[in-house]
């Protein structure tokens, strides 16, 4: 990775195929409670021959994020890297930031009395948070942090297809674009949708 | 006729105060925010029409890329919610501006009324019972809820100042279920706000004064409780809604919009409803001396009530 490497998540669309393995996997990685979904896949234009195509979302790690502009009492950071993280123990349950994401990707569990939120929840791209790295707290606070392991975020480790691809913004790009550059090489009888897949 | 001796009258207040009114919307909408306003009045005739998605134009007829947007986000990001980010800023920078100037605004009424009204009262324990316990527990609670709601408001917006933490999660906490407890409290004063409206036949003043006010309102009265009727309204649905509408993953995209509209409607309602708060306390505590002991215990001196409120001993209990 580049000293100014943009850790970005992408979702090949043409990969994606809604099995929701990577919510799954986020959600168990991270023991997250019911209601709280880091990540989550949509699909649009369900049932329409040629437009139908999913596509997994989380926090997109914004490089001038909003979330951080706005949160009250300043808790979010964006490390070098580019992950955009927060602190929990600072956190009001405002919901600010849930109004600025374009994303949707902020999460609030509803436990407090009479439904009232708690503390906000979004994904860290598997980074931890701003305790002591690996340390219990972190790990109770935030889940895994794969990231410090050398390891790729769960639900891109997950993805079956390859369709959710993680890393530095360039490389990210690269390997999309050898993606694009396959298409119409390879195999010539495939099953239905391998062509879109992997190319022919 | 009845002399006016108020210094202005009804009808020129209520013009200035709708003055003021469609002034601070315009200042609002317009100029303190870049929200695209044209979008803003569209989506509230989609909200009278029944839509409250936020979607203004029909689905079919956006691009499908657009179509996609809209599915996974919700539709047209940049009209309102980047004014979120502006109004944090805006309403940590500007409302300190803001109660300054109404702050100055009550000094001036205080220095053009020649200080406070005083009374001369040389039998102090001659007192009538002027507010029924109902009545004490209605206003006291407004008060100290909006008083409270205020503080936990603020705190929020303010929250550089408080630097998050567990107080300020409790205070935000707070802020809703409070909210939420007023509404019965807000239901009673929005009551009480129209008792001396023309449309209102009181068949037994025994029974009525008992839930509404002895006494007839003067102009600025009314116009007070009128205006804190409009304004907690607002607060009051726009609050609920936001607190009961939570979007989940799979639910943010349909509702986020309406959300993000009614929080502007939720800032605006409390930066105005502060002038009204602010006379409250004025008239309460400031501009007549021994009125808020008699709202404490329910009881004022009779020599008070015969110098500046005859009306009210008038009135049958």
């Amino acid at each position: 990775m580049s000293i100014n490497a943009r850790m970005k998540f992408y979702c090949d669309e043409n990969r994606c195929i809604h099995c929701d393995g990577c919510t799954v996997a986020c959600s168990e990685a991270h023991e997250l409670p019911v209601g709280v979904n880091r990540r989550k896949v949509v699909t649009i234009n369900e049932g329409i021959q040629n437009l139908e195509y999913s596509l997994s979302v989380a926090c997109m790690h914004c490089t001038d994020a909003p979330c951080e502009q706005v949160c009250p009492v300043d808790v979010f950071y964006i490390r070098e890297d580019g992950i955009v993280l927060h602190d929990k123990d600072g956190c009001i349950g405002c919901g600010y930031c849930l109004y600025a994401c374009p994303f949707g990707a902020p999460q609030f569990p509803q436990d407090g009395a009479f439904g009232t939120k708690g503390v906000m929840d979004k994904c860290t791209m598997c980074a931890g948070g701003p305790e002591e790295t690996n340390s219990k707290e972190e790990r109770e606070l935030y889940g895994q942090n794969r990231i410090a392991e050398g390891k790729v975020p769960a639900c891109a480790a997950m993805c079956s297809t390859k369709a959710l691809l993680v890393g530095d913004a360039a490389s990210v790009s690269d390997i999309f674009r050898e993606r694009v550059l396959s298409v119409g090489h390879g195999v010539q009888s495939a099953p239905y949708g391998w062509d879109k897949a992997y190319g022919k | 006729m009845e002399n006016n001796k108020s210094f202005i009258s009804e009808f020129k207040a209520y013009f200035i105060i709708g003055f003021l009114f469609v002034l601070l919307t315009y200042w609002y909408f317009w100029l303190a925010t870049i929200a695209d306003i044209d979008y803003v009045f569209k989506f509230m005739l989609q909200i009278l029409q029944g839509n409250f998605s936020g979607q203004v134009v029909p689905y079919e007829s956006l691009s499908h890329f657009d179509q996609g947007q809209v599915t996974l986000f919700g539709p047209q990001y940049d009209a309102i919610a980047p004014e979120v980010i502006r109004a944090f800023e805006e309403r940590q920078h500007l409302l300190p501006i803001v109660f300054a100037v109404e702050f100055c605004l009550f000094l001036s009424m205080f220095i053009i009324a020649k200080g406070r009204k005083k009374v001369v009262v040389n039998n102090p324990s001659d007192t009538v019972l002027v507010y029924s316990l109902f009545q004490r527990f209605v206003i006291l609670f407004n008060i100290i809820i909006v008083f409270y709601l205020f503080l936990t408001g603020f705190s929020i917006t303010f929250g550089n100042l408080t630097g998050g933490g567990e107080i300020a999660r409790f205070m935000r906490a707070t802020h809703e279920i409070v909210g939420l407890g007023w509404i019965p409290i807000w239901a009673m004063i929005t009551l009480i706000a129209f008792k001396d409206h023309r449309a209102f036949v009181r068949p037994s003043s025994k029974l009525w004064n008992k839930i509404f006010l002895r006494g007839k309102y003067k102009h600025m009265d009314r116009i007070n409780y009128y205006s804190f009727v409009v304004f907690s309204t607002m607060l009051v649905v726009s609050g609920f809604i936001i607190w009961y509408l939570h979007p989940d993953s799979s639910t943010h995209a349909e509702v986020i919009q309406i959300k993000r509209l009614l929080l502007f409607i939720h800032f605006m309602g409390s930066a105005i409803i502060s002038f009204f708060t602010f006379e409250t306390i004025y008239s309460y505590i400031v501009s007549v001396k021994g009125y808020l002991p008699g709202v404490i215990t329910g009881r004022l001196p009779k020599e008070y009530l015969e110098q500046l409120r005859p009306e009210v001993l008038e009135d049958e209990v």
